[in-house]
């Protein structure tokens, strides 16, 4: 009997084992498979197409996507000048004529005449120079836009070339601008993923931000603490080059009225009226807030350059991992996210300083731009440059203008072997 | 330009007109005759923003179909993209770029002896070329968006003060200033909007001397820009390689498709968006606004046959074919008529049941926008149902891994 007992508990330790080996065989690779994270979240869309910036979230209920469709007719709406029976209210002075013609397919747009923008400063005073005018009116600058080239070379002695802007600017009339105006040139941003971003609660980024480097790792961060239009009240910056405006909504209508001359409730003509009422700017705002996050591809083949993403410090400012809180959109809410950004400022260094501060951020200071979706930007749109003026042709030479706080990171890419190099562009053609 | 640019009709459209806003240039014809001026029933209404917002159409929300589902053969995927670029897209932009050169020379015509028969023969080669174009637009995801090129020959809608403000120092147009007009303004809509005045409604006795010398230079710019848009596809423009070399070379090296299953995916998407547009916007917009100011055809009275385009468009793809001309081996059709068989029955029955529903609406649909509401909707219905079926079916077949 007691034999008998023996065996059958053997024999369920054995079977016990077994099972135990088996889950912990299980659970072993499932750590060690790399998993698809989605970078947006509930909200990512699985759209590798040139048009996979434009698909609505993937979670929106019946009434949010019914809000984002009637948003995307505003976002592709194009202005003509007034009077007109039909989207009236163009210029007089614009850059261009839709939300959609600058944001091509809701991604970057060119530096070219149309697309671009000029933000300048003289004496003081920000204002957007705008190259085009309705009828009867001129535009406020005449731009010409040419290229120098400036050779480098990689640590393997392979030699590159990067090429930067000169931009050459005169009044309508040909006299040239005022001496010591303070010129920014600028390409617009792809506008997918930033409802995530605008969900992000304050407190985290806050925390990220290490102004005086008191870590001693070489990076420090800051907030660009802006006016919020609507409160009038300091405001966390989060958008924008040099993250000058708090959310989407003044990001929206400050677009509205800059780059198309359209007033708006919180942008108004001198009067007091407005092109568009604010059921318009809202459906506007709400279109880009709902649009979906691409879901990454490739990831199995890209773990090594992931890795060298981390091993660079790349990944100190392109933060690879955060989380949305509260929002009025429920998609929004709540998501685990992969942007690769901490929506800081930085000090990039005197090859990109644009030597014009906007708001606390210097001429040298930029704010971390989002790298999702980054791989499909030549789907997008073909030859599509990077970083804030379209300088870089390829992912390659945006690295390589990476300076100031950044400039450990880019010399780790510089120095790599060309496999490794390859390697990290991979890891970000997979985003 | 796709057309979902018109929304702003509530918003502001019709504000401004209930506002009786005073008009600051001379107010071309479109204008003063008003919106439905014979069409009393299509007064402009101020639409409530939140009236259409709740009931979505349905939308690429889709989940990949199981593996085993999936079209996944290289071959099969390569197949269906070299059909689509050699059998369906180039053939259209080769006969669209004909057609302009065809309304090129009948406007030239027209310009050098304006007669009734002249001006009939122009207006027709305009109608025939617009049908050729709008039967592109599912594929003017490529260089035609990123080009510039769909806004120069399609922006909707015309700047109708900027064209009234041109029109006077027409006589000194040359063809260099006229390719530097902004893009509306040397498209269809400003070639239409003289051919055909606001409302389909201009007598020979109407052109002016100036209507002729802006017809006479903006018309070679029109041909030029859809020969253009023909050379993007087939011999690549400045640095930009041909797009129809782009998509047949899809993989690991490839730029801009990644993958032969990403062309695919472009492929449908292109499919989707345009049933979309014309059930949703085009459509839609229109019927649910009463506001005739919202049909991309107004000027020639002639949307409808627009619309059938559009859905010719859809058709000519899943075919693999293009006119009379010889189909591709291989399409998305021939394929799901194999694998998909009852998927495919649904995918024609759907296109058929579009087809015959649209030509149940009285034409001109400028016309009938607001007496003729029963078999418009009936149109509607059936082109979202289409769009369902190829949103939530099609799509997940093609999505790549």
């Amino acid at each position: 009997m007691i034999r008998l007992t023996q065996l059958i508990q053997r024999k369920w330790r054995r079977l016990f084992l077994l099972i135990w080996t088996a889950v912990c065989a299980v659970i072993l690779s499932h750590w060690l498979t790399p998993r698809d994270p989605q970078a947006g979240g509930d909200t990512t869309v699985v759209n590798r197409t040139s048009r996979a910036y434009e698909q609505p979230a993937a979670n929106l209920n019946a009434y949010w996507l019914g809000q984002h469709q009637l948003g995307d007719g505003t976002f592709e709406a194009v202005f003509v000048s007034a009077p007109a029976p039909l989207n009236p209210g163009l210029g007089p002075r614009f850059n261009s004529n839709s939300c959609a013609n600058c944001h091509i397919k809701n991604g970057r747009g060119l530096p070219t005449r149309g697309q671009r923008v000029i933000r300048a400063t003289l004496e003081g005073i920000p204002q957007q120079l705008a190259e085009r005018a309705i009828h009867g009116e001129q535009p406020a600058v005449l731009a010409n836009l040419s290229w120098e080239e400036l050779p480098g070379q990689y640590g393997d002695g392979t030699l590159y070339h990067l090429r930067r802007p000169q931009l050459a600017l005169a009044l309508p009339n040909g006299d040239p601008y005022p001496e010591g105006m303070l010129v920014s040139l600028r390409v617009p941003q792809p506008v997918f993923g930033v409802g995530l971003l605008e969900a992000i609660a304050a407190e985290p980024l806050l925390s990220l931000a290490d102004p005086d480097d008191r870590d001693g790792d070489g990076i420090s961060g800051r907030v660009n603490w802006v006016e919020d239009v609507v409160t009038g009240h300091q405001s966390l910056g989060r958008f924008g080059w040099k993250a000058n405006t708090p959310h989407l909504l003044q990001q929206t209508a400050a677009a509205y009225f800059h780059d198309m001359g359209i007033s708006n409730p919180l942008f108004p003509d001198p009067d007091g009226s407005v092109d568009i009422d604010q059921a318009t700017l809202k459906l506007t705002t709400i279109y880009v807030q709902t649009l979906g996050v691409p879901k990454r591809t490739g990831i199995r083949q890209v773990q090594r350059g992931e890795r060298l993403f981390a091993q660079a410090q790349c990944s100190a400012c392109h933060l690879p991992t955060l989380k949305t809180g509260s929002h009025p959109i429920p998609a929004l809410a709540n998501q685990t996210i992969h942007p690769y950004t901490d929506l800081l400022i930085h000090d990039l260094g005197d090859g990109l300083a644009d030597h014009r501060p906007d708001g606390l951020a210097s001429g040298r200071e930029w704010r971390t731009p989002p790298l999702w979706g980054l791989g499909l930007a030549q789907t997008v749109l073909p030859l599509s440059g990077y970083l804030h003026n379209g300088r870089a042709r390829t992912l390659e030479e945006a690295i390589l203008w990476h300076g100031g706080e950044a400039e450990a990171a880019k010399e780790f890419f510089r120095t790599l072997p060309s496999r490794d190099r390859q390697a990290l562009i991979d890891f970000l053609e997979s985003l | 330009m796709k057309p979902a640019v018109i929304k702003l009709w509530t918003g502001i459209g019709a504000y401004s007109l209930t506002q009786g806003l005073v008009w600051a240039v001379p107010a071309p014809e479109a204008f003063s005759q008003g919106m439905g001026g014979q069409n009393p029933a299509c007064q402009p209404v101020v639409v409530s923003e939140g009236g259409e917002g709740g009931e979505g159409a349905a939308r690429p929300r889709y989940k990949p179909a199981p593996a085993n589902q999936r079209l996944r053969d290289p071959k099969v995927l390569a197949g269906i993209v070299e059909g689509f670029v050699n059998h369906v897209v180039i053939p259209n932009y080769q006969a669209l770029e004909q057609s302009t050169a065809d309304l090129n020379e009948a406007v030239q015509v027209l310009v050098r002896d304006p007669k009734p028969e002249t001006l009939a023969a122009a207006r027709e080669a305009f109608r025939r070329s617009r049908v050729i174009w709008e039967e592109s637009e599912a594929f003017a995801f490529g260089p035609a968006a990123t080009l510039g090129l769909d806004g120069a020959l399609d922006e909707w809608p015309l700047d109708e003060g900027e064209v009234v403000a041109v029109l006077p120092g027409s006589g000194s147009l040359t063809p260099e200033k006229a390719a530097e007009l902004p893009d509306g303004l040397r498209g269809y809509h400003a070639v239409g909007f003289l051919l055909f005045g606001s409302q389909n409604n201009k007598s020979l006795a109407d052109f002016t001397p100036q209507d002729y010398a802006y017809l006479k230079v903006v018309t070679p710019v029109l041909a030029k820009t859809a020969q253009t848009l023909r050379q993007t596809w087939t011999d690549g423009v400045d640095a930009f390689p041909a797009y129809g070399k782009v998509m047949t070379t899809a993989g690991n090296q490839n730029a801009v498709y990644s993958s032969v299953g990403a062309a695919v995916q472009e492929i449908v998407q292109g499919m989707i968006d345009l049933a979309d547009e014309l059930g949703t916007i085009k459509i839609g917009e229109a019927v649910d606004a009463q506001n005739p100011f919202l049909l991309e055809g107004r000027f020639a009275d002639h949307s409808l046959e627009e619309f059938a385009a559009n859905l010719d468009s859809i058709a000519n793809i899943y075919m693999g074919r293009y006119g009379s001309q010889k189909p591709a081996q291989i399409s998305l059709s021939s394929v799901l008529s194999q694998r998909q068989p009852r998927l495919h029955q649904k995918i024609m029955d759907g296109l058929a049941r579009s087809r015959s529903a649209l030509a149940q609406i009285p034409a001109p649909i400028e016309q009938s926008l607001c007496q003729a509401q029963d078999p418009i909707r009936a149109a509607q219905r059936e082109i979202l149902a289409l769009l369902a079926v190829l949103s939530d079916e099609l799509m997940p077949l093609v999505v790549p891994e």
